[in-house]
């Protein structure tokens, strides 16, 4: 699903409410409601992906040293084999050994995309992905995604860019004040949303 | 229980990690420490006299003040990516990042001790202490509870506006029966002369330590989530 919108919309809020990194302010969100075993927090903390804009990555630490500490706060098993394969599916193989500080822009959010994933999770939360990524690492990280997605893994995804976000998605949903306006499927996206934006949908929330 | 004591290793493991790479913090305070260790025997060298009285203070104040100095810092290598949220979003007990925080920086003051309580013995030449054994439980105990509360209200003043301005104000007051029980069996682990009731303040210490650090960890969750 791709959350699409105008600045404060309330994208990124719904995202947090979702990851629960904020209460709303009235109602709730529940994460997996027909399993009971996701009340408890560890039990869906394990099924829960997030990529926010903060990369939760350490700068005083190698790229392997930060995936070894996430690994260990989720106490995977196959570690190594999860930090082998995953530094070299988004190709930062190469740079294992050196500090989050000396990375690009891109290479972190790669980084950053990696540790989200590297305890599987069956929902993953996406703001803005693909930001600060050149063409070819859009591309690397969309077959990614789709990779994912495909081994029934829910993404639940910001951008502002619908081009980049469409593809990967059954749905997109377009917010407004934090209320959602339009929500289309995938063979039901119209095409003047591609060559005219959201822009003419916007207002009629505010009615 | 196993999970809990990997993820508060892991967390601690990881702030040593960063901090002696980085070195600047750990040096900073152990200059500190020596500085007013220094400051305090100039101020103190025309009054021989009053060291029985004041030796246990001069003892813990450079620990206490470099701690203060850096315990902020400490903290703060969570904050520029955010990742107090990505703790946070690990399955691991909240209960458990806090007792990394804690043990990663409770190693850092051991480390200032290490330099800064032998820098006493040299500058001020007190008799050989009475009991080494009180000396260094009290050490531990004082150590423990102080840097455990001062974790606590570090992060507790960095999520308010008023960050690390908020700290001192919340830690002194809170602080006051752990100095009294650290001071007390400093001065009887130092001095013959001293009158006993060791057990009555060791009393007092574990119990503070006990609180202080089972609060933070039941309540760490309601902090972060702040």
């Amino acid at each position: 699903m791709a959350l699409i919108g105008p600045n404060g919309a309330g994208k990124t809020t719904l995202l947090r409410i979702i990851a629960q990194l904020t209460r709303p302010d009235e109602g709730r969100a529940t994460l997996f409601p027909d399993e009971p075993a996701m009340r408890r927090r560890s039990h869906a903390r394990r099924a829960l992906g997030v990529l926010m804009e903060g990369s939760y990555l350490y700068e005083g630490m190698t790229v392997e040293e930060n995936l070894r500490f996430y690994g260990s706060m989720f106490s995977l098993a196959d570690l190594e084999r999860r930090i082998d394969e995953g530094l070299a599916r988004v190709d930062l193989a190469g740079v294992r050994h050196r500090p989050v500080a000396t990375l690009s822009k891109g290479m972190r959010r790669r980084l950053a995309l990696l540790r989200a994933v590297l305890h599987r999770p069956r929902l993953l939360l996406l703001d803005e992905p693909f930001d600060g990524l050149d063409r070819r690492s859009v591309d690397m990280v969309q077959q990614w995604l789709a990779e994912l997605a495909a081994q029934r893994c829910t993404l639940i995804m910001i951008s502002h860019d619908l081009s980049w976000v469409a593809p990967l998605c059954r749905r997109v949903c377009l917010l407004e004040r934090g209320q959602l306006v339009q929500s289309w499927k995938e063979d039901e996206i119209p095409a003047r949303l591609w060559t005219e934006g959201y822009g003419p949908w916007l207002g009629r929330g505010r009615r | 229980m196993k999970s809990f004591v990997r993820a508060s290793w892991a967390v601690a493991e990881k702030d040593l990690r960063i901090q002696f790479r980085l070195k600047s913090l750990l040096l900073s305070m152990v200059v500190f420490a020596l500085l007013i260790q220094v400051l305090l025997h100039f101020s103190f060298q025309a009054n021989p006299a009053a060291l029985e009285q004041m030796a246990a203070g001069l003892l813990w104040l450079p620990v206490f003040l470099s701690t203060l100095l850096g315990i902020g810092r400490l903290m703060a290598i969570e904050e520029p990516e955010e990742n107090w949220e990505g703790l946070w979003l690990t399955p691991a007990d909240p209960g458990a990042v806090f007792m990394g925080k804690m043990l990663g920086s409770l190693a850092l003051v051991a480390l200032v001790e290490s330099v800064s309580v032998p820098l006493f013995f040299i500058l001020f030449n007190p008799p050989v202490p009475q009991s080494f054994p009180l000396l260094l439980v009290t050490l531990l105990l004082g150590t423990w509870g102080y840097v455990s509360l001062a974790s606590f209200f570090s992060v507790m003043a960095r999520m308010s506006r008023l960050g690390d301005l908020l700290l001192p104000i919340l830690l002194f007051p809170v602080s006051i029966p752990l100095l009294l029980g650290v001071v007390r069996l400093t001065q009887m682990a130092l001095f013959p002369t001293m009158p006993g009731q060791e057990g009555l303040w060791l009393a007092v210490l574990i119990a503070y330590d006990v609180l202080f650090t089972l609060l933070p960890v039941l309540t760490f969750e309601y902090l972060l989530e702040v």
